[in-house]
């Protein structure tokens, strides 16, 4: 065991690293928000859709929460082509793991909207307010409240779940620090500095997420 | 003609009639309570005429005006002339205080905001909150939530005003503040249908007295009619077990 650490290889690679930090963020942050619609609509379509609708549903959340995401990204990317939908590896990632984030973020809303209070509907719906405004007034903002910690969790959950875009050459921080590691042989170094990046990300993640919460919807949650 | 007039009204849930061919009516200006035992009706009969439950037979009008219970236009329009309040306030716990009161007259009803907010701030000094326009709900007591619940259903500036067991849910000494709003309304002419169990209030600021049971009102008087010389058994056996405090 005489190996000698060299960081310099990877450090002077440093742009790459930055862009494929970069590439991480915007990943994430794409799968998360379409994740956030998906799993509001369906959240919503299992508490007030017809029954179809809501087995429906079910059969999707039940399929993604069960399955590896690697397993679903390898159905997109080599197992479509075969019935004639080639998608590039950025696509069939981000659609994978917005699928994957939709299904267990209809789940967490589901939860969220159970427990509404339906007082708080009632009296708007005494005020008049219609469906729309009793949505945007009431359940919303206590979705946003009471499910932000969760959701934060959520989405650093999904900055280092998106690594596995490298796998598929999408050219995010862990597939930067593949093919550092490749070209550099230096697999340790690249992967211990990736590491460290992503410590990195998921801590000023963290700290937005925190000061959003505190200062935007009151939510008193713990830091870290 | 009654400002409120409900005739010969009925609902049941499942095969369980909780009102059963109640009528009733509220002059313009007029303070009418309702008493009786649980499960008599009475907060049943506020839910109906707000359109929260469902009727299963009679007719309410408002004004001149019949609501139909099936359409969503007539229910609006019944909304906008009548306001409820809440035993639970039910006060939006996401929104300021000022918030609450402000976001019906501005977002439905889209009224100036500038002016709204002036009105809101009158109404919240009238029940002493005026100083409480920026917190939130949570961090009031019961007694100052509900005083909000009741400056939140004014702002709609409705002709007639339901409350439903308002001061139930306080602590004893939080009761008179609330009570106190009430007062000042009903010195106002402000028309309203109540509900409550504190008796020497309902006594002091009702012009009419309504017992209920069964889903039907039993008696209806001036108050110190119906407290001193109860003509009904059931209300005479109802005044008997009420305790005087």
């Amino acid at each position: 065991m005489n190996y000698s650490l060299q960081f310099g290889e990877i450090l002077r690679h440093w742009p790459d690293l930055l862009a494929g930090a970069i590439t991480t963020l915007l990943v994430a942050f794409v799968a998360f928000w379409v994740g956030v619609l998906i799993g509001l609509g369906g959240a919503l379509a299992q508490r007030h859709g017809r029954p179809w609708l809501r087995r429906s549903v079910r059969a999707y959340v039940v399929f993604f929460t069960n399955t590896p995401s690697l397993i679903q990204l390898f159905v997109l990317f080599y197992g479509l082509p075969d019935v004639g939908i080639v998608l590039t590896p950025m696509q069939a990632v981000l659609i994978g793991l917005s699928l994957n984030a939709g299904a267990y973020l209809t789940d967490i809303f589901r939860g969220g909207l159970a427990s509404v209070r339906q007082a708080e509907l009632e009296a708007a719906a005494t005020l008049n307010m219609n469906t729309c405004q009793r949505f945007r007034y009431v359940t919303l903002p206590h979705l946003a409240q009471t499910l932000y910690p969760m959701l934060s969790n959520f989405f650093i959950w999904i900055v280092l779940g998106s690594s596995i875009g490298g796998l598929f050459g999408v050219d995010e921080l862990a597939g930067k620090a593949i093919e550092i590691s490749s070209t550099t042989m230096r697999s340790i170094e690249a992967f211990s500095v990736a590491g460290a990046i992503y410590v990195v990300l998921t801590f000023i993640a963290s700290l937005f997420l925190y000061a959003v919460g505190y200062f935007c919807l009151r939510v008193r949650a713990r830091f870290i | 003609m009654p400002h409120l007039d409900i005739n010969n009204l009925s609902c049941s849930y499942g095969s369980q009639p909780v009102l059963d061919g109640l009528s009733l009516s509220v002059e313009k200006g007029q303070v009418v309570s309702l008493i009786g035992g649980s499960g008599s009706g009475k907060s049943t009969l506020l839910r109906v005429i707000m359109g929260l439950t469902q009727p299963t037979g009679g007719s309410i009008s408002i004004g001149e005006q019949a609501v139909d219970y099936g359409s969503a236009a007539s229910v609006r329009a019944a909304r906008e002339k009548i306001a409820i309040v809440f035993q639970q306030y039910n006060l939006f716990n996401n929104m300021s205080v000022l918030r609450n009161v402000m976001v019906t007259p501005t977002r439905v009803q889209k009224r100036d905001e500038r002016k709204v907010r002036d009105e809101a701030m009158t109404l919240l000094s009238k029940v002493g909150l005026k100083d409480k326009a920026n917190v939130y709900p949570a961090q009031l007591s019961g007694g100052q939530q509900q005083r909000v619940a009741i400056s939140r259903a004014l702002a709609l500036q409705p002709q007639i005003l339901l409350l439903d067991e308002i001061t139930s849910a306080l602590d004893p000494e939080l009761v008179g503040e609330v009570l106190d709003s009430v007062r000042q309304l009903a010195r106002d002419g402000m028309t309203m249908l109540l509900v409550s169990h504190e008796m020497r209030f309902v006594r002091e600021v009702s012009d009419q007295v309504a017992m209920m049971d069964k889903g039907r009102i039993v008696e209806m008087a001036p108050p110190e009619q119906l407290f001193t010389q109860p003509q009904q058994p059931r209300t005479q056996a109802f005044m008997q077990k009420v305790a005087w405090h």
